[in-house]
């Protein structure tokens, strides 16, 4: 039943964007971010949406993996649709009782609503074709600068990377307690709040104590094998620069500069 | 009282790039009062198998009928079915969760709807049963050693008093004395009660020396099914599919190899025991 959460999770598969270097995607991902909130132009939406749907294409990810993401945010989208929708000035151009919907408001609305769907598709596109480890390997790389400035960056991206290796495992630990409490004639569906909170204790107990406990272990097994911190710490596979992601730059500056000039015509 | 499974299939994450089969077709019918093992590999669908006995999972296809009612009918019991074919999962000491010992044996009695008073006899029974010493009744669980909270997670299932047992793995993380005492337990379980014991293990010794019938998961499907006897004369299929046969039945075919005249498959110590003192009687042993 906790099969279905795709955040951080990697989605296999043989294709261009899959061979891209982290860095590159985490860049595109930032660039598209800016490029969703400086667009306002129908036009601009037209060309992110043919971008989009590109890269979807090329990723050979099956489209059902981005949208699940959507489903969370379902009600943060009809309440920000509905108040732009109904509460923004503007020329009325339908009227129902106190509801006024004005031209801007649909605008605003429409706006708001399509660059938080971009917003989740997109992001997640990213995580559906990056392995955590390449994720944080990129970050590393990214924002080694920052580690003169007295930021401790290979000590947070070891913490992401941990944190996002912990999602499937605690998901599954979660699942097999929750099907041992059931076992046991737990009931986590019938009742009210009140009931069906206090029917979370037997999952959450045992769920923190083997979190602390997987946490303490993994902790014992990397002092066991040396592990120091960032100092002088080599990798296996050091992210190299090839052909293809320079081409992958290159589209996506091009990328940019078409949205900016739309934006200033 | 009987579980029947009728050409079960049942796949994770179908439709999927992580599609995996883990039952193919398994039909299988599991009597009244019987002491079943299932061995198999790592993957080869033990764990899957079980947890469709008391529906934790829902078979992709094919059905399962609980002494003659179909499980997955609209209006039939499932939270019912679960306190009667009572589970205990690998490792079950990770699900204890309450302040006491006695209260977490109880949780199970009162998801059954019991009153306190009863589910507290009941807690007092199945922590007696498994032989949990009375001075630890009221500490934490999470205090315990580990051979102590896994007999007291295990008390936790048997409170609800279940007619089928389930234990998957039960002895894993025990020491040998940890190991000897719990599947004595088991065994006489089974012995007074009569009731049906489904054993997964790992050991091809307990399971030979426990139960009276044994089930062989490979890939998803019922590999074999029978006897410790006919299931383990089968050495080379065994081996190839990850398994092995207990000691004493390698014991008593490399005798049979070197030309003494070995009767049967011997699974037990005991048994081949007596094949060897028959055999010596015989003068049979000097080749």
């Amino acid at each position: 039943m906790f099969r279905e959460i795709t955040l951080g999770q990697y989605y296999p598969a043989d294709s261009i964007l899959h061979r891209l270097d982290p860095r590159v995607k985490l860049f595109g991902t930032l660039i598209y971010i800016i490029v969703l909130f400086v667009a306002s132009e129908p036009i601009s939406f037209g060309v992110i949406t043919a971008a989009l749907v590109a890269v979807i294409l090329i990723s050979k990810v099956p489209f059902s993996y981005m949208t699940k993401g959507l489903s969370g945010i379902v009600m943060l989208l009809v309440i920000a649709g509905i108040f732009n929708l109904f509460m923004t000035p503007g020329i009325p151009i339908f009227t129902w009782g106190p509801l006024t919907i004005t031209d801007i408001g649909l605008k605003n609305a429409a706006t708001m609503v399509i660059r938080m769907v971009y917003l989740i598709v997109g992001t997640s596109l990213m995580t559906l074709t990056t392995t955590p480890n390449q994720l944080t390997d990129g970050l590393e790389r990214s924002m080694r600068h920052m580690s003169k400035l007295g930021l401790p960056v290979h000590e947070i991206a070891m913490m992401m990377s941990i944190a996002l290796r912990f999602i499937p495992i605690l998901v599954e630990e979660t699942d097999k307690i929750m099907k041992a409490q059931m076992a046991r004639g737990a009931d986590f569906e019938s009742g009210g709040i009140i009931k069906r909170t206090k029917a979370m204790v037997p999952i959450l107990v045992p769920l923190f104590v083997s979190a602390f406990r997987r946490a303490s272990d993994l902790a014992m097994a990397m002092e066991a094998r040396c592990y120091h911190g960032g100092e002088g710490r080599t990798k296996m596979k050091p992210l190299t620069y090839t052909a293809l992601d320079r081409v992958a730059y290159l589209v996506i500056l091009v990328f940019l500069a078409v949205i900016i000039v739309l934006a200033l015509m | 009282m009987s579980i029947i499974l009728d050409h079960v299939t049942y796949t994770y994450s179908a439709g999927t790039a992580y599609e995996v089969k883990a039952l193919d077709d398994v039909s299988l019918k599991l009597s009244d009062g019987e002491f079943i093992g299932i061995i198999g590999h790592t993957g080869s669908g033990k764990s899957t198998l079980i947890q469709h006995l008391n529906g934790l999972l829902k078979a992709t296809s094919g059905a399962i009928y609980f002494n003659g009612q179909d499980i997955y009918d609209k209006d039939f019991d499932l939270k019912g079915l679960r306190t009667r074919v009572g589970m205990v999962f690998q490792y079950p000491e990770h699900q204890l969760f309450e302040t006491t010992v006695f209260e977490d044996v109880k949780y199970g009695p009162k998801n059954q709807g019991l009153s306190d008073k009863e589910a507290t006899n009941r807690a007092f029974d199945a922590l007696s049963a498994v032989n949990f010493p009375d001075e630890y009744f009221d500490q934490s669980p999470f205090e315990l050693s580990g051979g102590q909270k896994r007999r007291a997670a295990i008390a936790g299932v048997l409170a609800m008093e279940p007619d089928v047992l389930i234990l998957d793995e039960p002895t894993a993380g025990l020491d040998p004395k940890g190991q000897r005492d719990l599947l004595t337990l088991i065994r006489r379980m089974h012995k007074e009660s009569e009731r049906t014991i489904i054993l997964v293990s790992h050991s091809m010794e307990d399971v030979a020396e426990y139960v009276d019938r044994i089930i062989v998961m490979d890939d998803g499907k019922v590999f074999l099914d029978g006897t410790p006897e006919t299931v383990f004369s089968h050495v080379t299929e065994l081996e190839e599919r990850g398994l092995a046969v207990p000691q004493v039945t390698y014991l008593m075919e490399e005798l049979k190899g070197r030309g003494i005249p070995v009767e049967g498959h011997a699974t037990t110590l005991k048994s081949a025991k007596e094949e060897i003192l028959r055999l010596s009687r015989a003068g049979a042993l000097h080749v």
